[in-house]
């Protein structure tokens, strides 16, 4: 009898505990699903153009996009929207964004029409190391700032911003330029990024590579950043690592063909001599004998 | 026989004192040799500019740096023809104007990548063989 209560026993133990990790199971379950919803919640509201540059030729930062040249043919191109409100995007304005990495520098350039450009139009790129929808939640900002467009005069600008509120850079970093087509309305944006490079100090964002950083681009008419920012939207750029690769001049070839030649010619002749100081003690000992 | 002892002793003493010196030349002629290698190796690292020693251009660094490759040469120099001149002492020929010359040759084209090098390279080799010169001449 005692060994069947003991079995029962064992048997209640075993129910017992199975119930208590059912519970548990259950629970760490619904934990890891509900975390995977926000996730994706999250996900679903943050960027949605993802990126991963390639390497191609280096282009010239003057707001031409200069076709006969193949000047950014080897960019990533994309069409994409620049909206009011990203938490409820709708009636954006397309741009053509074209990026491409070259060695150590991201090349991004800008590019849409409008039936009327206001003569105080900029658009800047903002960076940050976390992703955000508000501009104001980033850390940095190159701007090229049109001051008067009909006329072409434009500024780069490299702002930091701090407590919602931007600040121009003691030290300029990166480089900007704009041009508007006057008879095609189509206005041309090109910026030059640093990549791993902590020249900014505290002031400018390290663009790291290797992994995927967000990018905001911002559109607006005024020069007042911290309010009238109009249009924005974000993407996720993977920047490459830059394998320095040097090419070896015809010069360096010629230095270094000398250099062996030279050397092997004066070390053969050391060769030779140290063979002969040997060769002199056998003498020496010859003579002695 | 005092005599004939006395005679033996001498011839001894200087055979011994002979064989002292043709040691003390030959070390003298092995050690210069090693420290001309030394100085050539030298030379080739920094001459041939595997080893940069200083990137700063227009500055005190950049004399130094001729002043380095110079001396690395001289030295070279020096000790070559310290080594080669006990060697053909040890052998009983004198040092003919052929071998200065091709050491001299050998000293100074080390210096064909730098222009400031090379000349003051050929003044301080002109410098060390007119000192050797005047020194025989004594």
């Amino acid at each position: 009898m005692e060994k069947i209560s003991n079995l029962l026993g064992s048997v209640y133990w075993k129910v017992k505990r199975s119930r208590k990790l059912n519970i548990i199971s259950f629970a760490i379950l619904s934990l890891i699903s509900l975390s995977f919803l926000i996730n994706c919640l999250s996900l679903a509201q943050s960027a949605e153009i993802e990126i991963f540059l390639d390497f191609g030729k280096e282009p010239t930062v003057d707001g031409y996009i200069d076709r006969t040249a193949d000047e950014w043919d080897d960019a990533n191109k994309q069409k994409i929207f620049l909206y009011q409100n990203l938490s409820a995007p709708e009636n954006g304005l397309e741009i053509d964004l074209w990026i491409v990495q070259h060695e150590f520098f991201l090349y991004i350039a800008v590019s849409f029409e409008l039936v009327e450009h206001q003569s105080n139009e900029f658009v800047g790129i903002l960076t940050a190391e976390s992703e955000s929808l508000d501009p104001l939640d980033y850390e940095d900002a190159k701007i090229v700032q049109f001051l008067n467009i009909t006329e072409g005069n434009f500024e780069y600008r490299d702002y930091f911003i701090n407590e919602s509120k931007f600040f121009a850079d003691s030290q300029v970093n990166g480089a900007g330029a704009s041009h508007l087509e006057i008879d095609s309305d189509r206005v041309v944006y090109e910026f030059q990024l640093a990549i791993e490079s902590s020249d900014g100090g505290d002031e400018d964002t390290r663009i790291e590579a290797g992994i995927y950083s967000p990018f905001m681009i911002i559109f607006g008419e005024s020069q007042n950043y911290d309010e009238d920012i109009m249009l924005m939207n974000v993407i996720s750029l993977f920047v490459q690592f830059y394998a320095y690769n040097p090419i070896i001049s015809i010069e360096q070839i010629i230095f270094i063909t000398l250099a062996s030649v030279i050397f092997s010619l004066i070390g053969s002749f050391y060769g030779y001599y140290i063979f002969q100081i040997i060769k002199l003690k056998e003498k020496i000992k010859k003579i002695r004998r | 026989m005092s005599k004939f002892k006395k005679n033996n002793s001498k011839s001894k003493k200087t055979i011994v004192k002979s064989k002292l010196d043709e040691d003390f030349a030959y070390k003298t002629v092995f050690l210069t040799a090693i420290l001309s290698g030394i100085f050539l190796i030298i030379s080739f690292l920094f001459n041939t500019q595997l080893i940069t020693i200083f990137m700063v251009e227009n500055t005190i660094w950049f004399y130094i740096d001729i002043v380095i490759k110079v001396l690395v040469i001289l030295l070279f120099f020096l000790f070559g023809i310290i080594s080669i001149g006990n060697y053909k002492e040890l052998s009983g020929k004198p040092l003919d104007y052929k071998l200065v010359f091709l050491l001299f040759i050998l000293s100074i084209i080390q210096s064909y990548r730098n222009l400031w090098v090379f000349g003051f390279t050929f003044l301080g080799l002109l410098v060390i063989i007119a000192y050797f010169y005047f020194i025989q001449e004594n």
